[in-house]
């Protein structure tokens, strides 16, 4: 009974070593690629003073399970601008769950965005600066949208309605991006 | 993560601990801590070293890494209530493929049993024939499903294959929003938005039956409101070989056509599309021709001139967060003249309008309206052909014009939010042929984890008469005297008329998806179908003509007689039901390395009434289909790609097609990008025979073709 025990008990860490390897290593390129260039847009973005103030973290937010989550999790603790990154999965898309979010990453093919952004997205002032790799997503309410060139990421930018958020992507970040409003 | 998941096994540990106290019991507590440990070592192991070396990048080294095509496709469990297969981008360019039909083969569920080299028979869930009639076909919304004859013409659906943003194939009727003839499936073409095709894309290939390929494309922008692009597509390509003689045959295939597509934001809440074709072109045949004098019939090579626009036009605009509507109207003009069946010259205007709304809390509403008129003018093609040869159709009315108006609702009703998801849905549409007809679908959704998805469905669905159905006339073969077939001293000929009404199906289904692992998931539907009203041809007297008497007076032996006729009526007098498995995996083993599996496994049985005979024969359908695709990157500049299928034998695509054997083939691709514009491919196709035959059309119109092995090369260049 007792080696039984060990046995099973042996086992059953095995295989939850194995897939926590499994996993580790599997986020596939893409989405990591997509979760780096998320972090290093921030470097490049002004938030309102009033959304990002004193030595705050900058809450790096991603809604849903996605491989873009689980790269995106490896900033949380890193230097982000002048200050701490930290990462959150927000429970919904309510202004509530999304307090304190200073990006917040949507997932393609998330249902809420499927026919555009909602306007609680977008408050005016309220320095969210939203991202997805959802087609379009720049071009139907969003701010930043990733989507595949040639084998490469490229984004869009909607500067309107980043700007009407309160947020200010700065130059070098225009200059990469295509502006699409 | 790393933080987030050692803390979460840090108090695991403590508790361990906590537990071991105040129980004193070591056995059990000893081996809770030591799993503790372990995963705390082991997530440290996995996730300790997990400094993603990307974070250590600048922003424009991440925008230069290259993405390995690999990962294109999502790898959530996909939410839909629905048998949905999607092919994306990524595996259009992989499958090396030349052609649509060729891409549809990928799906699980879907049969694509190629008839000559431009033309196919392709269907969902059975029933495959060069006139399928249960499969409805769209692109960016616009129905290529032609009421001539029910169908679609395959080889005047093009487009450059670089720019299919991706293929949705929906399995089982989808009547309940798309409409009648979404009997068996829906399959929704997609090209990408005008943004994602800016600047230059050239391509060019040749091989054995390509003899020449080349698209040219370009996109770039409207002021600060939009995108466009342009693109000019020609081809020529050889035919099959007759299965016969073994010769060439004359199913060449040459086509050239142009095209744009604008995609608009005006506003912030409003996007835009206006998008058009137009193409002409010629796609021969090894015509089976018949005529009333020796010898009967004719094995001659026809051409059908073919060309054809439309013009569409979309319009988004989100009015609030939970409001938004879509209009959408379009033009498509078509003109075929094809030798020995038709000269047709259709136009088809449409519009359509969707409303959606969540406004009320736990639903998804949708509800929409459309109109459409068809207007045709039909006569004989006597073009390249002797003026004694019989038309195989003829149309009364010559020329008709139909309308058809339809309403839609569908409600997403959230029983358990975001768990479990009630949809219902109805549409109501009316045609001229058989009037009102209702197509009702309810759907259950459950979503217990973010890796399962499990639905079931019950619908119903109809396929009204096309033209041929509602007022033609079919001359379908003759047979020759004194001959195996025919004992008598007169060719007899085989005729078809009649009125058929509409047929209907009820379907139920289910389904399982399941993410096993992050890198490994399958999706499993299953479904079992009941047609009632199919269309059947019923066996009449035989007669002599020109006098009209019986043939069991011997009147074949009167003077004067030149040929018997045996008619059949059209009519619905059959019922059938169908029982089937799809099952298709994703498997990523590596960033590098993906597999991609589909099996589908389908049984159909026919019940007719005495001496009729029903068009949708249970022979032409495979029993068992299976196909594996493997992607692999050994380098990110190259890519090697196998595909490998295997199709059970047809029995029976109609009386007088010998069995098609089980086949298995292989296509292979290989490519390298010396750079990151330019690529250059070579594909093989049918690799495993030198020809093979896997098809043929039930009118039995064209001779028996066999597929060659196909070899070529092409090249891809970005500016």
């Amino acid at each position: 009974m007792r080696s039984f025990r060990s046995l099973a008990t042996a086992a059953l860490s095995a295989i939850l070593l194995m897939s926590a390897n499994v996993w580790a290593q599997t986020v596939p390129r893409e989405e990591r690629i997509k979760a780096a260039l998320l972090f290093k847009l921030v470097k490049f973005v002004e938030w309102p003073a009033t959304a990002l103030s004193g030595s705050a973290p900058l809450q790096l937010c991603a809604f849903g399970n996605s491989g873009v989550a689980d790269a995106l999790a490896a900033a949380d603790g890193k230097p982000a601008r002048d200050r701490i990154a930290k990462f959150r999965k927000p429970d919904s898309l309510s202004a509530n769950d999304l307090k304190g979010c200073h990006v917040l990453y949507i997932p393609a093919g998330t249902r809420d965005i499927a026919s555009g952004v909602p306007p609680t997205l977008r408050n005016r002032g309220g320095g969210l600066l939203t991202i997805s790799d959802q087609p379009d997503f720049a071009r139907r309410g969003g701010m930043i949208g990733l989507s595949q060139g040639e084998n490469k990421m490229t984004f869009e930018i909607n500067l309107r309605i980043a700007r009407e958020a309160g947020i200010e992507p700065g130059a070098p970040l225009l200059e990469l991006a295509t502006v699409v409003d | 993560m790393l933080k987030y998941e050692n803390n979460i096994i840090f108090v695991d540990l403590i508790e361990g601990y906590i537990t071991m106290l105040r129980e004193h019991n070591h056995q059990a507590t000893l081996s809770r801590v030591a799993i503790s440990v372990l995963l705390a070592l082991g997530s440290t192991l996995a996730f300790g070293s997990n400094d993603d070396p990307f974070f250590d990048l600048d922003l424009q080294e991440v925008l230069n890494l290259e993405i390995t095509s690999v990962s294109k496709k999502p790898q959530t469990v996909s939410r839909a209530a629905a048998a949905v297969f999607v092919i994306t981008s990524d595996d259009i360019r992989r499958s090396g493929a030349s052609s649509i039909p060729e891409l549809l083969r990928m799906a699980p569920g879907i049969q694509v049993g190629q008839i000559s080299n431009n033309t196919w028979g392709v269907s969902s869930r059975g029933m495959d024939g060069r006139f399928t009639n249960k499969l409805l076909v769209l692109v960016d919304g616009r129905s290529i499903y032609t009421p001539t004859f029910s169908g679609v013409y395959w080889d005047v659906q093009d487009t450059v294959l670089a720019d299919i943003e991706r293929i949705e194939v929906i399995r089982g009727p989808g009547a309940a929003i798309w409409g009648a003839n979404a009997v068996n499936g829906v399959i929704n073409i997609i090209t990408k938005s005008a943004a994602a095709t800016q600047g230059g894309l050239v391509e060019a290939s040749a091989g054995s039956s390509d003899r020449g390929t080349g698209s040219v494309r370009y996109g770039g922008k409207v002021g600060e409101i939009g995108h466009w692009r342009l693109y000019a597509k020609g081809f020529e390509r050889e035919g099959s070989l007759v299965e016969s003689t073994g010769a060439r045959g004359n199913d060449f295939w040459q086509q050239q056509r142009v095209g744009f597509r604008t995609d608009l934001t005006p506003s912030g809440r409003d996007a835009v599309t206006v998008q058009g074709d137009f193409y002409e072109g010629r796609s021969g045949e090894s015509a089976f021709l018949n005529k009333l004098s020796a010898p009967y019939n004719i094995l001659t090579g026809t051409t059908q001139t073919v060309s054809g626009g439309n013009l569409l036009g979309r319009w988004q605009r989100d009015l609030s967060a939970t409001d938004s509507f879509t209009v959408q109207g379009y033009f498509d003009h078509t003109k075929r003249d094809w030798p020995a069946h038709v000269n047709e010259v259709r136009t088809t205007y449409d519009v359509d309008f969707q409303y959606r709304t969540k406004r009320l809390s736990g639903h998804d509403l949708v509800i929409g309206a459309a109109y459409r008129l068809s207007e045709d003018e039909m006569s004989a093609s006597y073009t390249g052909i002797p003026s004694n040869t019989l038309q195989f159709s003829t149309f009364i009315p010559a020329s008709s014009s139909t309308s058809l108006y339809s309403v839609f609702i569908q409600d997403d009703i959230s029983l358990l939010p975001k768990e479990l998801v009630l949809t219902l849905g109805t549409k109501l549409e009316h045609n001229d042929y058989s009037g009102l007809e209702h197509q009702p679908n309810a759907k259950l959704l459950w979503t217990p984890s973010e890796t399962t998805t499990l639905w079931g469905s019950a619908a119903r669905a109809v396929r009204t008469p096309s033209r041929i159905d509602a007022g033609g006339m079919v001359n379908q073969t003759v047979l020759p005297p004194f001959t195996s077939r025919n004992p008598l001293n007169l060719p007899v000929l085989i005729t078809a008329q009649g009125r058929v009404e509409t047929e209907t199906v009820v379907a139920y289904e289910a389904g399982w998806k399941q993410r096993i692992t992050p890198t490994l998931s399958t999706d499993l539907a299953l479904f079992h179908n009941r047609y009632t009203d199919l269309r059947t041809g019923l066996f009449g007297t035989a007669v002599c003509q020109p006098s009209g008497t019986p043939v069991s007076t011997f009147c074949f032996l009167a003077p004067g007689q030149t040929y018997v006729q045996q008619p059949t009526s059209g009519g619905n007098l059959a019922v059938g039901q169908s029982y089937g498995m799809e099952l298709s995996a994703d498997w990523r083993v590596r960033p590098d390395l993906r597999f991609q599996f589909a099996w589908t496994e389908l049984r159909i049985r026919m019940k007719e009434e005495p001496s009729a005979f029903t068009t949708d024969r249970e022979g032409s359908t495979p029993k068992h289909q299976l196909g594996l695709r493997m992607a692999w990157n050994p380098r990110s500049d190259i890519d090697v790609d196998l595909w490998l299928r295997h199709v059970s034998k047809l029995p029976l695509i109609a009386e007088g097609v010998p069995t098609v054997p089980a086949y298995n083939e292989a296509d292979i691709r290989l490519a390298w990008r010396p750079s990151k514009d330019l690529e250059l491919a070579l594909i093989g196709r049918n690799l495993l025979h030198k020809r093979h035959k896997e098809f043929a059309s039930e009118l039995l119109d064209v001779q028996q073709m066999q597929i060659e092995r196909a070899v070529m090369g092409r090249l891809s260049w970005k500016f």
